[in-house]
């Protein structure tokens, strides 16, 4: 089975490279890095990662808005949205805009790449069989 | 013939009689203070000199009450001022009143009416006397300090926005990504390192996300997200959470009979009290139950914290009041400056209830003010 390929998407320098680093070790395949909304949606639509681990406020779009952008654009590719804020709320809207789930910065670490597992089995989940013929319409 | 009669003590009396009224009306002066004397039957006014100078009449001036509060009383008022006077004609105990005038200059003043009825022999209500005191510049002075406090208030909350907005745009990411580091170091020993070290990460990193987690709840408390975003009943569910979490409370129950977002400056108010009221519920009550109550009475919001604590006896806490024990000066402070009521009701062994009441919208200053 192939490596899980991520899109890490935060505005914040020092903690993405953390993190890439961080999954990178862990045996994911960090396919690309975003700072904003706005160049996460036209990453994944380019990259078509198996999951976006999405900030949530972040300058130019923010990170529900850019969820709900790449869902409608390519509704299989999962996101993790990773974020300081803890609402009740927020958490619902996220939900709401096609989130797979909420985590928290700050949560253990172990959380974190349990849940990116389990959206990546789901996207493949979602995926046609490998080698299986596609229909052109 | 030539009748003599010594009038030296009447002599003497009537100049104490002028004596004491010159201080009557000397003190009425300096104390913004006119009396007055109404007769029920007649509805004749008498009114003191300073009364009229109070009023900006011409001393001396004979009227009617009913002309008295067309000529005077606040257009606003006279309405609230006449169904006043209704309504004690017929009941000679003391009341107060508080209502607006406008003089003939244009001047609108501020005046508190106090005054009680007067029975004759037969136990009959004749007339009632009274005074009236120009308050304005003490209304004035009260408003001045309300609006003072509210700037307090907002520049405040402004801070602890700001504090807010820092340490969870530097610290809380700085934070997480040091863990996240911690267990890229762990993940990198791998079965490689010893045991102990690999215990020693795992503690380190699971340490530090305790302390994200306490950094990002004392953010809350500077800045309560769930107030901005959800509103103030579900922050007040998140406090009463975290107060049953802090102390040996059984339950903190939070009753709301609340429909949608309220004006923000009231929603933190009321939350900053309730914040308040349930610290001291953790900190101070030995409670068991403890309920957060919030409902809209007409035209204002009513928040209600409880608890079957120890209680405490108010008076000795008012003695106390100075170094802002229980912060229930702030608690006041702060419903009042708004133009809210606040009332604590407790007693030794019976618990506490501390109350306060907002009006909707509430009327403040921008930033920039």
């Amino acid at each position: 089975m192939t490596r899980p390929r991520l899109l890490v998407v935060d505005d914040h320098q020092l903690l993405r490279a953390a993190v890439v680093d961080l999954l990178v070790q862990a045996g994911f395949e960090v396919a690309g890095e975003a700072a904003d909304g706005a160049d996460a949606v036209a990453l994944a639509k380019e990259l078509d990662p198996d999951v976006v681990l999405m900030d949530l406020r972040m300058p130019v779009l923010g990170g529900l808005d850019a969820t709900r952008l790449i869902k409608d654009a390519c509704p299989d590719i999962q996101v993790v949205l990773l974020t300081a804020f803890e609402s009740p709320a927020l958490q619902q809207q996220a939900q709401e805009a096609g989130c797979f789930a909420y985590l928290v910065k700050g949560c253990p670490p172990g959380d974190l790449r349990l849940t990116l597992h389990e959206a990546m089995a789901w996207r493949r989940s979602l995926l046609p069989p490998a080698g299986s013929p596609s229909v052109e319409a | 013939m030539v009748l003599c009669r010594d009038v030296t003590e009447q002599r003497r009396a009537e100049e104490l009689l002028r004596a004491s009224q010159r201080q009557l009306a000397e003190a009425q002066r300096i104390a913004q203070v006119g009396s007055w004397e109404w007769d029920l039957e007649t509805d004749k006014l008498t009114v003191s000199d300073e009364l009229c100078r109070l009023f900006g009449l011409p001393v001396g001036i004979r009227m009617t009450m009913a002309e008295g509060v067309a000529a005077v009383i606040h257009p606003a008022d006279q309405e609230r001022v006449a169904t006043a006077l209704g309504r004690i004609r017929d009941d000679p105990s003391p009341f107060a009143l508080e209502h607006r005038i406008i003089r003939p200059d244009g001047d609108v003043r501020t005046v508190l009416a106090r005054g009680e009825g007067v029975a004759d022999e037969n136990g009959r209500l004749v007339r009632f006397i009274g005074t009236d005191q120009d308050i304005t510049d003490r209304r004035r002075a009260d408003a001045e300090r309300r609006r003072l406090l509210n700037r307090v208030y907002e520049a405040q909350e402004g801070q602890d926005r700001r504090l807010a907005a820092d340490l969870h745009d530097g610290h809380v990411q700085s934070l997480a990504a040091i863990g996240f580091k911690l267990e890229q170091a762990r993940l990198r020993l791998g079965g490689s390192g010893s045991p102990e070290v690999d215990e020693l990460l795992w503690q380190v990193t699971k340490d530090l996300s305790a302390e994200v987690t306490a950094l990002r709840r004392t953010i809350g408390r500077l800045r309560p997200l769930v107030l901005v975003e959800d509103g103030l009943e579900a922050a007040l569910r998140e406090e009463a959470k975290s107060a049953c979490n802090r102390a040996a409370l059984a339950t903190c129950e939070v009753v709301s009979e609340l429909d949608g977002r309220l004006d923000p400056v009231v929603e933190t108010a009321l939350f900053r009290v309730a914040q308040q009221a349930l610290a001291n519920v953790v900190e101070h009550a030995s409670a068991t139950h403890a309920e957060v109550a919030i409902d809209c009475t007409g035209k204002g919001v009513r928040l209600r914290v409880s608890d079957d604590g120890c209680g405490f006896d108010p008076d000795h806490v008012q003695a106390i009041a100075d170094i802002a024990h229980f912060g229930l000066i702030a608690m006041r402070e702060r419903v009042e400056a708004l133009g809210g009521r606040f009332r604590v009701t407790t007693a030794p062994g019976h618990g506490t209830v501390v109350e306060a009441s907002l009006p909707l919208t509430v009327a403040t200053e921008g930033p920039g003010a």
